[in-house]
């Protein structure tokens, strides 16, 4: 169920800013959101807080702040060259980093939960308790994929660099902070659950325009089943080829970039 | 009719003067070439019309109405473009292309429409790139990728139509039938607004010429009243001779090197 809903979240927040940004090699993690995100939800753990509830939304705003952080420093007169957006990115994220190692260090007995948080897991099991939790997170993705999903033919356009988009009627900065809002929200919430899982948001989308093509109103959904379904066999691997847990993060990485790899190569020979 | 006008415009970048108290008018269906030396403000012209710049003084005026009262996807419905070259991150196709051209014209969640396909199948079939349809635009050569974005521009029905360079990185062949192109679109009453490098290029293939100058037009008329050695050797600093070309009687720009050797 969580798998489900995080696959979900990541790829198609992957596709949305990979949209955005003109730029392949964006996602949450690269843009610094991720980091954001997990000092939102270290904060509260290191503080012994364990409430599904209120954690996300700690994180959420942590997300927040990092776009918006992001968004500030890289924008020059309302516009955001998108090079410098990156770097900005990376910028916000080694700041967010050390936060998070900061409250690591003060957290004393938490360090456990926080470093499980970092790795990335699926480990939350639904139960009775945590009915409204899970709901916050299903009516987010739902919320998130269509805000995305609804923009995506001018996703589509952007992608032709922003002033061939203004000429052809797309408000682009209008654009960007809606995508970056509804971005941090799901992101917030996925690592409040699951913590860290790279490369989800970054490799997903790829694969889904290799499948299907770069149409946004096609990738945004096809990378939302293809997050899903990944995040469900890696937490398949990740709890039965070892006698202990593996982090899910690890298993989508050592998985993921040869099968990624494989696409390219064949995409390449064609 | 006047189709546009800029009154008094006066922008740049970052402080920097580009356009200087600049008046231009353009009237309905006419095909109007815009020269000038490099950095003289010509693309910054183009900007100002489409309102990605925003005037620091002056007003656009697009058929009779204050262009800073529209929304974006009112001036894309008046004003297309045509760019230098187009970069495409994600390999669309062509006709995926061709159809964002129909973007000012539908609502958010609005899949195109029969219509939508339609026009855009004949903007394709205008431009001769039907066979292409499927192709990858990744895939297409840069006269074939221009003919795409035309096609675009088509697509978007709009009354004006900007063309900044758009054959300066194209061969001779192609350059001419990107040109036969415009000259179709001409005839059907499109107005047309072509900046370019080329002098002759402009004599040739347009009626109206302006000649820019530092962010102002130095002259405005036909090729016989702009393409004249003084003026050019005023704004270029370029000593040229100017000769008739026999085949268009149009006046036709000699270099001076060779000519005087001989």
């Amino acid at each position: 169920m969580v798998s489900i809903l995080a696959g979900a979240n990541l790829g198609m927040v992957g596709a949305t800013l990979q949209g955005i940004l003109l730029n392949p090699l964006a996602d949450p993690y690269i843009l610094g959101v991720a980091s954001g995100a997990c000092f939102g939800t270290a904060l509260p753990l290191a503080l012994g807080l364990r409430n599904m509830e209120i954690i996300p939304l700690f994180s959420f705003a942590g997300a927040l702040v990092a776009i918006f952080a992001v968004y500030s420093l890289a924008s020059f007169k309302g516009r955001i060259p998108k090079d410098t957006l990156l770097l900005a990115g990376v910028l916000v994220g080694f700041f967010f980093s050390a936060l998070v190692m900061l409250t690591m260090v003060l957290g004393g007995r938490e360090l456990h939960n926080i470093v499980y948080m970092l790795m990335g897991h699926l480990g939350v099991v639904f139960h009775r308790g945590l009915i409204i939790p899970f709901t916050i997170f299903a009516a987010v993705s739902i919320l998130v994929f269509i805000v995305s999903y609804v923009h995506g033919r001018e996703l589509n356009i952007l992608s032709l660099g922003e002033e061939r988009a203004a000429e052809l009627g797309v408000e682009s900065e209008k654009l960007k902070k809606m995508v970056f809002l509804v971005s941090s929200l799901s992101i917030g919430v996925t690592v409040a659950f699951c913590g860290q899982i790279g490369f989800v948001g970054l490799v997903i989308p790829h694969i889904g325009r290799l499948l299907f093509g770069p149409d946004h109103r096609i990738l945004i959904p096809s990378s939302l089943l293809l997050g899903a379904t990944l995040l469900i066999v890696a937490d398949m691997v990740a709890r039965s080829v070892a006698p202990f847990e593996i982090p899910v993060g690890v298993v989508t990485a050592l998985f993921g970039v040869p099968f990624f790899a494989y696409l390219l190569r064949k995409r390449m020979s064609e | 009719m006047e189709t546009l006008v800029l009154d008094g415009i006066t922008t740049g970048y970052e402080g920097r003067e580009v356009l200087k108290d600049l008046n231009l008018v353009v009237e309905d269906g006419s095909m109007l070439a815009v020269i000038g030396p490099n950095g003289c403000g010509k693309t910054t012209l183009l900007r100002t019309v489409t309102g990605t710049l925003k005037p620091w003084r002056g007003r656009v005026m697009l058929f009779g109405g204050d262009a800073a009262r529209l929304s974006r996807r009112e001036v894309s419905r008046l004003v297309a473009v045509v760019p230098q070259e187009s970069y495409f991150v994600y390999s669309f196709s062509v006709e995926e292309i061709v159809l964002m051209g129909r973007n000012p014209y539908l609502r958010r969640f609005q899949r195109e429409r029969p219509e939508d396909y339609s026009i855009a199948y004949e903007a394709m079939r205008f431009t001769d790139i039907l066979h292409l349809k499927e192709r990858r635009i990744d895939a297409l050569s840069g006269g074939e990728r221009q003919r795409v974005v035309i096609a675009r521009s088509i697509a978007q029905k709009a009354k004006i139509l900007l063309l900044d360079e758009p054959t300066s990185h194209l061969d001779i062949n192609h350059q001419i039938e990107i040109l036969d192109l415009l000259i179709r679109l001409h005839r059907q009453g499109m107005t047309i607004l072509f900046v370019s490098h080329d002098l002759n290029l402009a004599s040739e293939y347009c009626e109206r010429i302006a000649l820019m100058n530092d962010g102002r037009i130095e002259a405005i008329g036909g090729p016989e009243e702009v393409i004249d050695p003084d003026l050019i050797h005023r704004v270029y600093g370029a000593k040229v001779r100017v000769e008739k070309n026999p085949i268009t009687n149009l006046p036709h720009v000699l270099l001076p090197g060779r000519l005087e050797e001989s």
